[in-house]
């Protein structure tokens, strides 16, 4: 093996030059990768509904840049450029799995909107919260657990390459490509360009364009052919056009009454338009309308922005791999080899799954499939047999719960075999699942109390202790917390003296910021005029209240409480659970790579609806968002810092840099979602969500959690079931065991199968290479595979954004 | 014992999701008194249409009505060939009266609690014969013989390096030293994690790995730094290194 150091640096000319760690060149490279990746993953993640991981990207970028191009960043530069940028660009996932919520549910945001500068201050605080309670864990989760931190892990393999001799860079290189080379197949189908009119049939039939996508590209054809389309299109186009416009007019000034009228007339004029021209997409009516009155031309509507169908590129599915055929004894199809009912055996491996379960015979209400995901497997891989665990707990929810409870009539009989994994999951798996995570933390944190509390005092102790002066000192992050739970008290102070209500309970007209209120069952009741709020004080208890009931608005366990006092103990109840969710996903991310924030957030928001009321929505969401962003930045935080004790850092250096710049995260991914909105106003009237560029599928699954808390929908008992269950799994031997168990009940099971290979394929290697060959040689490869696939991604997903 | 402690919490634990599972479940072999008024969680039973498509019986949020529980009772659903009986229907509401896998939920805690105790006890058992055995292991192994063993090649680097005087050469010495204690040594110091808590307990074993990670780190930073070429920054830290493993080789010794 050779362990040469690496050539571009002279020993001779580093005599007496300071070593480079913490310089000028890294922080801006740092910041501005920060931003730039920041702002490309959340508009991904709104899009895609998945983000990407930070870190090993800006590893990357910083190694390239600093050492590559200006030949001279050392290892620890480099790792100060990994730290700044990931502590901007990790938070997105926090915003952009919450704050769209409120866009969904029909609130608005802009930036004369106060509601929007309250959330991101909110989340500022958040980033500082999550950073300054977090800190004093390192000793704790890093030295003494030993947690694993693939991620981290990861990156501190890419930033020893060089060190570490040419042999282990090829083996770096080789996993980045492989990959990429795995996950191209994946990735590319994001790419779609323009179909031919020739093969809009075979697309149909593959699957690839729906019949109106196909419907639309021939009338626009006939339209381009013809240089004009018939009336009955361009008059609906013409409303449609008119509608998008008295949309963005309502939802700029929800007090304007002329506007919300105007919408509701277009609406009904567009829903009586002839069948034909609704057959079509809205943007090829809109589009045939803008050329018909000159504004482009006809054949500028053979675009997708137009509704012109397109073809995606190259992906797995296009190798027909399909299920063998199995037939009935009448001869037709098995229903186990054809769920879509279309005569053809399904796809066996589709653009992102490999369905092993059924290829084997397994009935499919028992899930066997695999993700095409080299990131987990390297994941996997670097967890190693502790991580087998989370295995273990997809394969309790899989492979006995779902299939026990679906053959026992748990799950109702009209669910079809293959619906089964899907229904068990949200029925009881996830409960289930996010209690035991819960009980398992609460043990897990039971059990590390000594070591915390030797890791806080060594810190207190500062500089009297061995290395001592190199944690960031309690007293600048006590300040940081009191600064950080004053802005989250203020944040919570305001909204909740905001109307909860869009719209007047006597007149229904919608209600203007500055309105009349009235407090009602603890919330903030608004009114459009005086005259509605004088008639609303003559209403008795009873209207009052069926009017809250029909808001879904009940009221929370500190109803009955002074606003500030309630806003007060609802953000330090908040912060407090910043503190422990912070800890859980710590741990998560440290022991699996996994992080559950998603769980979090729902638990979050329901804690918030239960303490305000249901209807306490807008403080639900901040807190939400808050949180998230506090724990994504806390687990990020660890695997920075498990890089930085991997190659020497001092963890002071990190810290106080994180602490500093975290706070830019928070604000990019807001602006982002505010130039989104206001963007997809324009041009489909609708902020986000179904019918936008923009999805935000995560917004949307908490979205329907609040309407389902609001509806009294949320299974409480199973939460407690779980937590129950974790904290008597954490009894034994192992005190997390509940959290890794909870962990892979709650998310997508395909994920954790590849995790678990890789985590089985450590262990293989170990027993036949050994533990030294394994670490040398296996880190370093996998290492690459979580790079490669974050890296190719990242890359596609700025094409796509290019490119639309 | 360990084997049946792992038995009994993989099969308490299936058997308590599985109870768990049942806590929203309304058998509809209750009487009608305890069923009517309860929202549906979920659509219940299903009819055939005559266009071949289905509908259920009572949609998700209806309150069941007597007609509803007479038409879910009579449900035959036919899937796959075979013939099912709607037995269950799925209510927000909860009650434990109504819980019917409750009793073996209990006893799937229980079994909890009780795998959970003998795996202490096995796991107890296992540290202290690991560490009878550690005691006459040969010195490597144990975890004294490993920071020994840091420590000598930390004073073996020392002398090597007062011999050699171009820095490059000095760099990869440390690259190639501190590299190999990297895979050997302080990862068999890290592995003792379990022994050295069950002998010192949480507390002072947290304390131990404060001087040990300091170190490590401190030898992890001089690996780096001389990988970057920086001789100054890679002795330096070579020298921070000592103390801490030297206090950690004290500390084991108590």
């Amino acid at each position: 093996m050779s362990n040469a150091p690496g050539p571009q640096f002279d020993p001779q000319a580093n005599r007496g030059a300071k070593y480079r760690e913490v310089t000028a060149a890294a922080i801006i490279f740092g910041l501005l990768i920060g931003i730039v990746i920041n702002a490309a993953i959340a508009y991904a993640g709104l899009k895609i509904g998945f983000t990407i991981v930070g870190s090993p990207i800006a590893a990357v970028l910083g190694f390239g840049v600093l050492r590559g191009i200006l030949r001279k960043g050392s290892i620890l530069e480099v790792n100060i450029t990994q730290t700044v940028g990931s502590s901007i660009d990790t938070v997105n996932s926090g915003i952009i799995f919450t704050v769209p919520v409120l866009l969904l549910l029909g609130y608005t945001l802009s930036w004369s909107d106060p509601n929007f500068w309250v959330l991101t201050a909110s989340c500022v605080a958040g980033v500082v919260l999550g950073v300054a309670f977090i800190i004093p864990l390192r000793k704790q989760m890093i030295e003494i657990d030993r947690l694993r931190f693939p991620s981290g892990t990861a990156v501190a393999a890419i930033l020893k390459s060089p060190g570490a001799g040419p042999k282990k860079a090829i083996v770096l290189l080789s996993g980045i490509a492989i990959a990429m080379l795995i996950r191209f197949p994946v990735a590319l189908p994001a790419l779609r360009f323009n179909a031919d009119i020739g093969e809009l049939d075979r697309l149909v039939d593959a699957g690839k364009i729906s019949e109106r996508d196909r419907a639309t590209t021939l009338a626009i054809q006939d339209w381009i052919d013809a240089g004009g389309a018939p009336p009955e299109v361009v008059a609906l186009g013409r409303t449609l056009d008119a509608l998008s416009e008295a949309r963005a007019d309502a939802a700029k000034d929800p007090s304007n009454e002329a506007a919300a009228e105007r919408v509701e007339a277009l609406e009904a004029e567009a829903a009586g338009a002839p069948p034909e021209a609704l057959a079509l997409t809205p943007s090829a009516l809109m589009g045939a309308f803008e050329a018909s009155s000159g504004e482009r031309s006809w054949s500028s509507l053979r675009s997708r922005r137009a509704g012109w169908a397109t073809k995606p590129l190259w992906g797995y599915s296009d190798l027909g791999l399909r299920l063998p055929e199995r037939r009935l004894a009448d001869g037709t199809l098995n229903p186990e080899v054809d769920h879509d009912g279309d005569g053809v055996p399904d796809l066996v491996l589709d653009n992102e799954h490999f369905d092993l379960g059924r290829l084997l015979g397994i009935p499919s209400y028992i899930f066997f499939v695999l993700a095409i995901t080299p990131l987990s497997l390297g994941a996997g891989y670097l967890s190693g047999k502790p991580g087998l665990m989370v295995l273990a707990g997809g394969v309790l929810a899989y492979f006995v719960l779902n299939p026990v409870a679906y053959r026992l009539g748990f799950i109702p009989p009209s669910v079809e075999p293959h619906q089964a994994p899907d229904v068990g999951r949200i029925a009881f798996n996830r409960p289930l699942g996010i209690g035991l995570l819960l009980g398992g933390a609460m043990m897990g944190v039971l059990s590390a109390l000594p070591a915390m509390r030797a890791a806080l005092k060594s810190i207190a102790r500062g500089s009297k202790t061995v290395g001592g002066a190199s944690e960031l000192g309690l007293k600048t992050i006590t300040i940081a917390i009191l600064g950080a739970i004053l802005v989250v008290f203020l944040a919570a102070d305001y909204v909740h003296k905001e109307a909860f209500n869009r719209f007047d309970p006597v007149n229904g007209a919608p209600v203007a910021r500055q309105v009349e209120t009235a407090e009602h069952m603890g919330y903030a009741v608004g009114f459009a005029t005086e005259e509605t709020a004088a008639e609303w004080a003559s209403w008795d208890d009873a209207q009052r209240d069926a009017y809250m009931a029909s808001q879904n608005a009940k009221p929370g366990w500190l109803s009955g409480m002074n606003p500030h006092v309630k806003a007060a103990i609802i953000a330090l109840v908040g912060v407090a659970w910043i503190w422990f969710a912070g800890i859980i996903i710590a741990q998560c991310t440290g022991m699996t790579d996994w992080s559950p924030i998603s769980g979090m957030a729902l638990l979050t928001v329901v804690l918030v609806l239960l303490l305000g009321g249901t209807g306490d929505v807008i403080a639900g969401v901040l807190l939400g968002a808050t949180l998230c962003v506090a724990i994504t930045i806390a687990s990020d935080m660890m695997q920075d810092l498990k890089t930085g004790h991997m190659i020497g850092a001092t963890p002071r250096k990190q810290q106080m840099l994180e602490l500093s710049f975290t706070g830019i995260g928070p604000i990019v991914s807001m602006v982002t979602i505010l130039i989104i909105a206001a963007a997809n106003m324009e041009k489909f009237g609708v902020a986000i969500g179904p019918g936008t560029d923009t999805t935000a599928p995560q917004a949307q699954a908490l979205a329907a959690v609040i309407t389902g808390v609001q509806g009294g929908e949320m299974p409480y008992m199973l939460y407690g079931a779980g937590a129950a269950l974790g904290v008597l799994l954490g009894f034994g031997a192992f005190a997390g065991l509940g959290v890794l168990v909870g962990l892979s009940m709650y998310l997508p099971f395909q994920y954790i199968l590849t995790y678990g290979i890789g985590c089985l394929l450590n262990m293989a290697v170990t027993r036949v290479k050994g533990r030294g060959w394994s670490e040398e040689w296996g880190v370093p490869l996998c290492a690459g595979l979580v790079v490669g696939e974050a890296l190719l991604d990242l890359g596609v997903n700025g094409l796509v954004l290019l490119m639309s | 014992m360990k084997l049946i402690a792992n038995l009994l919490l993989a099969i308490s634990v299936a058997i308590g999701a599985l109870a768990a599972s049942t806590a929203y479940l309304a058998p509809l072999s209750l009487p009608d008194d305890r069923l009517i008024g309860l929202t549906l969680n979920a659509d219940a039973g299903r009819v055939d249409n005559a266009d071949g498509s289905h509908s259920p019986i009572a949609h998700r949020g209806e309150a069941l009505t007597p007609t509803h529980l007479a038409a879910l009772r009579a449900n035959v659903i036919q899937r796959r060939g075979a013939s099912l009986d709607v037995r269950y229907v799925s209510v927000k509401e909860f009650a434990w009266a109504r819980w019917q896998g409750r009793w073996i939920f209990a006893l799937a805690l229980f079994g909890l609690l009780l795998g959970g105790l003998m795996m202490r006890a096995a796991s107890k058992k296992d540290l202290a014969e690991a560490d009878a055995k550690a005691a006459d292991a040969p010195p490597g192994e144990s975890p004294e013989g490993a920071i020994a063993a840091v420590l000598a090649t930390l004073d073996a680097l020392g002398r090597d390096m007062t011999d050699i005087a171009d820095p490059r050469a000095r760099c990869q010495m440390i690259v190639q030293r501190v590299g190999e204690l990297q895979v050997t040594h302080l990862p068999a110091f890290v592995e003792a994690k379990p022994r050295l808590i069950s002998r010192m307990g949480l507390g002072a074993y947290a304390e131990l790995m404060g001087n040990f990670s300091y170190g490590e780190r401190m030898l992890n930073r001089a690996w780096s730094t001389a990988a970057d070429g920086h001789i100054g920054e890679a002795s330096t830290s070579l020298a921070n290194a000592r103390k801490p493993l030297q206090l950690t080789a004290a500390a084991l010794k108590k």
